[in-house]
């Protein structure tokens, strides 16, 4: 499955990234997700999760098995779905850490229009994070509406 | 790991000012994320979710009846993640009925009620709810401020106000003064034509006494025709997500135009209290606040004590009491008094809408645009300058409905919009349940009769 040019420009943005994994009972977590790339083929996504260690999320992403990140841009709700299997979890190294900065400066920006405090980003970014890449599978139109959940 | 959260700790979350993530898990072990517009506290160990688009969440409910929800306090940005056990689907009953009018007085403003139906509500019994992220801990017990005496004094304030324009003004500065509530606007139902319209407004710039809302559409006309406290915390989320909804669907048909909010510009949150007087909604507060998250489940009690207040101190006062106290024998002429000098006045009454211009400048319309024109006429014909609230109550071409009939309301709208001279023509109280209409010029008069289907209306006011 390749990333389209659209799907692309708009998880580049300062888009509210979501990410649920789930546990051998099929229990899902939620985590927040931060500084979201897209391979040049298109076909595989790198991004740092909220996955302290201790954490549900983190075992599950440990375990491997399927990822879902949804990307939500605050201001136009254009909502987009990753699904996809995780290929590898590291920890995040200084150029990645620059991009979940510049994301949460992004993410800032976009969720004060609809209302939050300034910078709030920052306050939900967590030092728990974990790299992690993913081979994606499944690209979901999530926009709310009647149609959300149609496979792109 | 954290220690268990009380939900009823963390109800500041549930006030819908930021959208929550919801997941759920398909039986082939696949996870799915949708977002909810409202998550609802039940009660200490349930929450209600909305359910209206989500149909892959559906499905893997169906299969695997667990998922998680994380939660955000709007004033800390504290993050609570709370595990789900889904245990059934209501399609009545308060906790519906209470969700339902909220999501669709927010679409029926943006004219998109059809496409915002609400299904049913989720009810999700809670097996855990944990503070997660950067400033993970233990909520604070925020103490609600003590609201009984801060409404000890709000009734107090109604209770010595002997007249409806006095009650009308004191009950919306004193919402200012005692619950920082405002801007606000008071807003009457008119039974006959479902419209309410306001009569008095607090806060801003223009009175926009007279503006009128039909009832049943947007948060003050939703508020009007199901009674429920309706609350908007988050004005600029709500518009985006119908935005963007709206988007999806403008190509494959048509939506009803979006009605504009009365009042501020940059409203962020928004209330429509119901006035609800023996078991009927006689009419409507409304309020704005530039805060996000002012107005939400955290204050509709509040709101529904104060709306159910007015609604009875308004209520009790004007009719009978007031009549009594005018005197004299209901509609009885006094001397007759000539009109002015100088260029007479244009005034045009259209039967079609009851509507009143004067030198073609719109005044007023409906039953206030009757009762104005009836006493122009008699002003003109027989130089008659005051009439009783009592004779306008009974003058049965007036079409006012007996025992709701809003006179002191309309008397009011008509007040203000004749006040300061700008329609030459004045109308003062001059004691009470007495009005005189003043003309300082002579008036031309002339009624354009309707042909269309309030004729038969006029034939049977006029015979």
């Amino acid at each position: 499955m390749r990333i389209d040019g659209q799907v692309r420009e708009l998880i580049a943005g300062g888009v509210a990234t979501i990410v649920a994994t789930r546990d051998e009972q099929l229990r899902p977590s939620i985590g927040r997700g931060w500084g979201i790339s897209v391979a040049a083929d298109g076909d595989e996504v790198t991004l740092c999760v909220e996955a302290p260690a201790g954490s549900r999320m983190r075992a599950n992403l440990d375990a491997g098995g399927v990822i879902a990140v949804t990307c939500s841009l605050p201001t136009t709700y254009r909502t987009v779905q990753l699904k996809g299997r995780v290929l590898a979890l590291v920890d995040p190294d200084a150029k990645q850490l620059k991009h979940v900065h510049d994301h949460a400066e992004a993410f800032s920006a976009e969720a004060e229009q609809v209302g939050l405090p300034p910078r709030c980003g920052f306050r939900f970014l967590d030092d728990g994070l974990v790299s992690v890449s993913f081979a994606v599978a499944e690209v979901y139109d999530q926009t709310p509406g009647p149609n959300a959940g149609a496979r792109m | 790991m954290t220690e268990p959260v009380a939900l009823e700790s963390i109800t500041a979350c549930f006030r819908g000012v930021i959208p929550s993530p919801f997941a759920t898990c398909s039986p082939d072990g696949t996870p799915n994320i949708t977002y909810m517009s409202i998550v609802q506290y039940v009660d200490s160990e349930r929450i209600a979710l909305s359910r209206q688009f989500f149909n892959k969440t559906r499905a893997n409910l169906d299969a695997n009846p667990v998922g998680q929800v994380r939660v955000v306090d709007p004033d800390t940005l504290e993050q609570y993640e709370l595990d789900l056990e889904f245990v059934h689907t209501e399609t009545q009953g308060p906790t519906f009925d209470a969700m339902r009018a909220n999501l669709e007085a927010i679409a029926s403003q943006t004219g998109m009620s059809a496409v915002f139906r609400l299904r049913g509500v989720d009810i999700h019994r809670v097996v855990r709810c944990a503070s997660v992220g950067p400033a993970a801990n233990t909520p604070r017990a925020r103490a609600d401020r003590d609201m009984l005496g801060p409404l000890d004094e709000f009734t107090r304030q109604l209770a010595v106000c002997g007249e409806y324009e006095e009650a009308a003004r004191v009950a919306l500065q004193a919402l200012e003064d005692l619950f920082d509530f405002a801007p606000s606007i008071l807003l009457v139902r008119d039974p006959v034509a479902e419209r309410l319209f306001a009569v008095a407004s607090n806060g801003y710039p223009r009175s926009g006494a007279g503006a009128e809302v039909p009832v049943g559409s947007g948060v003050i006309g939703t508020a009007a025709s199901t009674g429920q406290v309706i609350c908007v915390s988050n004005v600029t989320r709500s518009r985006v997500m119908q935005q963007a909804v709206r988007s999806r669907i403008d190509a494959a048909g048509s939506v009803a135009t979006e009605i504009a909010l009365p009042g501020l510009e940059r409203a962020n949150s928004v209330a429509g209290v119901p006035l609800a007087n023996r078991n009927e909604v006689t009419g409507v507060l409304y309020l704005e606040s530039e805060r996000v998250g002012r107005f939400g489940p955290h204050n509709e009690r509040l709101l529904r004590i104060i709306g159910r207040h007015v609604a009875a101190a308004l209520g009790g006062l004007g009719s009978e009491s007031e009549d009594r106290t005018a005197g004299g024998e209901a509609g009885a002429p006094e001397q007759a008094v000539a009109s002015g000098d100088g260029e007479p006045l244009v005034v045009t009454y259209y039967q079609a809408d009851d509507s009143v211009f004067v030198d073609d400048a719109y005044v007023v319309k409906g039953a206030a645009g009757r009762i104005l024109w009836k006493m122009l006429r008699e002003h003109a014909d027989a130089g008659r300058t005051t009439f009783t609230n009592r004779e306008l109550r009974l003058d049965e071409r007036l079409g006012l409905p007996a025992g709701a009939d809003n006179l002191e309301a309309r008397l009011l709208v008509l007040r203000k919009r004749l006040a300061g001279g700008r329609f030459t023509i004045a109308l003062e109280r001059v004691g009470r349940g007495r009005l005189a209409l003043r003309s300082p010029r002579p008036l031309n008069l002339s009624e354009v009769p309707t042909t269309g289907v309030m004729s038969a209306a006029h034939t049977v006011r006029d015979a």
